[in-house]
């Protein structure tokens, strides 16, 4: 059930270590420093544009992924967070992803990629993501890709705003 | 918990249907909410589970379990007891309407109502409980001092 009119419940995922919890405390303002890998799951109501954010930032760890439907429902955006750096685990990553979006639960939900720590050496491009998690084939949903850096920052607001703007046409238009 | 115990004092004039009905039921909110049989329930509730809660950020997976155990005990028997009293009640509706309506009820029971949609609210009722249970067991350890008390005629 929905609390209230223009608040949005957005649920964050991704593989371990890709840097969820710290997006979420960077886009709340707060200490990146001592963040450790979350066994749990974190939740921050924000007040952005006139919306109540209800984000929700569940832990990644393989063992933990089970855990993960418990917090499907009512979700409106999706956020995906990969670390472009981690090559190696890219494959593992595309394979969650697509399990994910099978979900019916999810079936309404707008995702966003975020494509976190574009600042590494060696990291993917969106173009080589886009191909390698096969983002193309996504048809169910509405879908964007942005590169990002959790730690500066960067591009944080630009793909909370895409995600926005895409539910809010979606779920709001109606008033 | 006293929050419920306590003499609740309402009072507030009706203008239209909707809003007759909206304090008839909460008329009858408050009516459960000091009956013996749900303070009882309410209490067994808050003492199974209130050690599993810690004072962290961080939410542990077994905090969804409760909550979801949460709404389908205590928010269900609100519900049951209230359609009893309220010819087609709906929980949903009235939740709704309350919304509309922050400031109107006693915080108490809007305190409540919003433990059951709101996952925070819900957790912070049971730090407020840990904090209560914690503050009423005193640890008297620190407060004696044991030692070897030797009388020198003994010598």
């Amino acid at each position: 059930m929905k609390q209230k009119e223009k608040e949005i419940r957005i649920l964050m995922l991704g593989l371990d270590n890709a840097g969820k919890t710290t997006i979420l405390k960077k886009f709340n303002g707060e200490d990146i420093n001592t963040i450790s890998p979350t066994l749990g799951f974190n939740i921050k109501t924000l007040e952005h544009r006139g919306f109540k954010l209800n984000m929700w930032d569940v832990g990644g760890q393989k063992s933990l992924r089970s855990y993960w439907r418990n917090y499907f429902e009512c979700t409106d955006g999706l956020i995906w967070v990969v670390d472009s750096a981690d090559k190696r685990r890219l494959k593992d990553c595309k394979a969650e992803l697509h399990i994910l979006l099978q979900e019916e639960r999810l079936s309404g939900a707008t995702l966003l990629v975020f494509a976190n720590k574009r600042d590494l050496p060696g990291a993917c491009n969106i173009e080589e993501l886009r191909d390698i998690l096969d983002l193309d084939e996504i048809k169910s949903h509405h879908w964007h890709i942005i590169w990002c850096s959790a730690v500066t920052g960067e591009n944080l607001l630009q793909g909370i705003d895409w995600l926005i703007s895409d539910i809010a046409t979606r779920i709001f238009t109606l008033d | 918990m006293n929050e419920f115990s306590d003499d609740i004092i309402f009072i507030h004039r009706s203008s239209d249907d909707t809003d007759k009905e909206f304090h008839a039921t909460v008329g009858h909110i408050e009516d459960i909410l000091i009956e013996d049989k749900f303070l009882e329930l309410h209490n067994d509730f808050m003492e199974k589970h209130w050690q599993e809660f810690e004072e962290s950020e961080e939410n542990k997976f077994i905090y969804t379990d409760i909550f979801k155990e949460y709404q389908a005990t205590i928010e269900k028997y609100i519900e049951e007891e209230l359609g009893k009293k309220v010819k087609d009640f709906n929980m949903l509706a009235f939740e709704e309407e309350l919304k509309k309506r922050p400031n109107e009820l006693d915080s108490g029971i809007f305190d409540l109502l919003s433990t059951f949609t709101d996952f925070i609210q819900f957790k912070m009722k049971f730090l407020d409980y840990k904090a209560m249970k914690e503050g009423n067991t005193i640890d008297f350890s620190n407060d004696f001092c044991v030692s070897k008390y030797v009388l020198i005629g003994d010598k």
